[in-house]
């Protein structure tokens, strides 16, 4: 299996705190992977370290063979991200976001297909404003898949969608991994990892505290559910570290 | 290429769209023209003129243009560019761009009211005019980026623009005549590049020789690729 994002002993301190302590992550080429674990735990501060947007104060990171940080211009023709708020300009319509995401970069889709594609056709000249919770998800989802990226990262994606709306952003990133992309996500909804992820690791301040399969993470928890064992582990982390909230 | 060219029509799209753009950037320069006229001496105007245009630079590049920019980091659009191959030089440039296109416009308007309202002329010709525009251009909007391109917050951008962009409105002769100005104030006002701006526009105006106007221009010139440099150096996306 050949890697799409190598992370080793990463760290990562604000004010004598270390937020990222030692983290190290494989995420194999063709995977959906989630980084999963409680507020707090670091899991924002690890991606943007990953992506370079924050500088890490150790540790080796590498994104498709790339240095995010020194190979920045190179490494985001072929990774497309999806942050938790999309931020867009005011006023902005639908089609102009995505014609101007498109020309930021050497090679695009057709942004006019992806939006067909997520159901997003008819709302062209509307504003982005206008849109419902779901739409702007959806849309958000476009603007990172617009580079046609070898390496998606969704933010949590559903977050706030009602159940209707959250199955048919699932279904569209199943899509995405038949497409051939490796997905990094993280989620806060353990049905909906269970259903969609190869593999995960749980972060608890600021290191991993265990990884595999969905499955593998249940039997070796001996819970009932994903859910479960997540919390199970969470609190075994906790006590372990002796402290409390 | 095409990214600057995108992100340049986008950012005129998006200002058309915005009141206070023309607001402030067209129609407020042209009422100010027209105010100036009625109290003042026609044959003062031909020196009004140059200030008032200047005085529409002014409100493109140091309020319209940091404040939009940072209004962008406070949305978390350039979050969002920062994971897309773009750079701050083509992010700034283009906006910078789109600000002088709104300038133009300004300039155009209040040439038209002055021509025809008001008979005044440009002794030293059009073509200098338009270089001598271009020169305190380059200048106040490098001053702009540069507060854009660097102010940590949206309260940090609006407290420099309007930190620099009033004390130009009326210390540098762009709305009140510099001439009323005690002469310690004149002289501190030297430092502002609004008034070398007014200077050198109001030169080519009255026809003064171009000699006299090296320097003003020079100091534009260079105060435009250092603040525009530092802009692009020294970005923050976040």
């Amino acid at each position: 299996m050949t890697i799409a994002v190598r992370v080793q002993g990463l760290r990562k301190t604000y004010g004598g705190t270390a937020v990222v302590d030692g983290v190290d992550l494989r995420v194999g080429r063709g995977e959906i992977f989630g980084l999963l674990g409680p507020n707090g735990a670091g899991k924002s501060t690890t991606i943007e370290c990953i992506l370079g947007t924050r500088q890490r104060d150790a540790g080796d990171v590498e994104v498709l063979g790339l240095d995010p940080g020194r190979d920045r211009r190179t490494l985001f023709e072929r990774v497309g991200v999806q942050f938790q708020e999309m931020g867009y300009q005011d006023k902005i319509r639908v089609g102009e976001l995505c014609a101007l995401t498109s020309s930021l970069y050497d090679t695009s889709l057709d942004w006019r297909e992806l939006l067909a594609r997520f159901g997003l056709k008819d709302k062209v000249s509307a504003p982005v404003t206008a849109l419902s919770g779901g739409q702007r998800q959806r849309l958000a989802i476009v603007q990172a898949l617009i580079p046609d990226p070898e390496l998606v990262f969704l933010d949590e994606l559903t977050t706030g969608l009602d159940p209707r709306a959250r199955r048919h952003v699932w279904a569209i990133v199943r899509g995405l991994r038949e497409d051939g992309k490796t997905i990094f996500l993280t989620s806060h909804y353990m049905d909906e990892v269970e259903t969609l992820c190869d593999r995960v690791a749980i972060l608890s301040h600021g290191r991993i505290i265990v990884e595999g399969t969905p499955s593998e993470l249940v039997e070796k928890a001996s819970a009932a559910g994903l859910e479960e064992a997540f919390l199970d582990y969470v609190d075994d982390a906790l006590e372990h570290e002796g402290g409390s909230w | 290429m095409k990214t600057f060219r995108t992100v340049l029509v986008t950012e005129l799209r998006l200002a058309t769209r915005n009141v206070d753009m023309i607001v402030f950037g067209i129609i407020f320069p042209v009422i100010v023209l027209l105010v100036t006229g009625w109290v003042s001496d026609p044959e003062d105007m031909n020196a009004n003129f140059a200030g008032i245009v200047c005085f529409g630079i002014c409100a493109a590049g140091l309020m319209m243009l940091p404040l939009t920019i940072a209004d962008y980091r406070h949305r978390k659009v350039l979050k969002r560019f920062r994971v897309t191959p773009t750079s701050p030089a083509t992010l700034l440039g283009s906006s910078a761009l789109a600000a002088c296109g709104f300038v133009a416009v300004s300039a155009v308007a209040t040439y038209l009211v002055a021509r025809f309202v008001f008979d005044v002329t440009i002794s030293g010709g059009p073509g200098r005019f338009v270089i001598a525009f271009l020169f305190v251009q380059a200048a106040i909007f490098g001053v702009g980026t540069l507060v854009g391109g660097v102010a940590s917050n949206a309260k940090v951008a609006n407290a420099l623009a309007a930190g620099l962009y009033f004390p130009m409105i009326l210390l540098s002769g762009v709305a009140v005549p510099f001439e009323v100005f005690p002469r310690p104030v004149q002289l501190a006002a030297q430092i502002l590049p609004a008034t070398q701006g007014v200077a050198l526009l109001k030169g080519v105006v009255l026809g003064e020789p171009w000699t006299g106007m090296l320097i003003p221009a020079a100091i534009l010139a260079v105060l435009g690729a250092v603040t525009y440099t530092v802009a692009v150096l020294r970005f923050r996306w976040e």
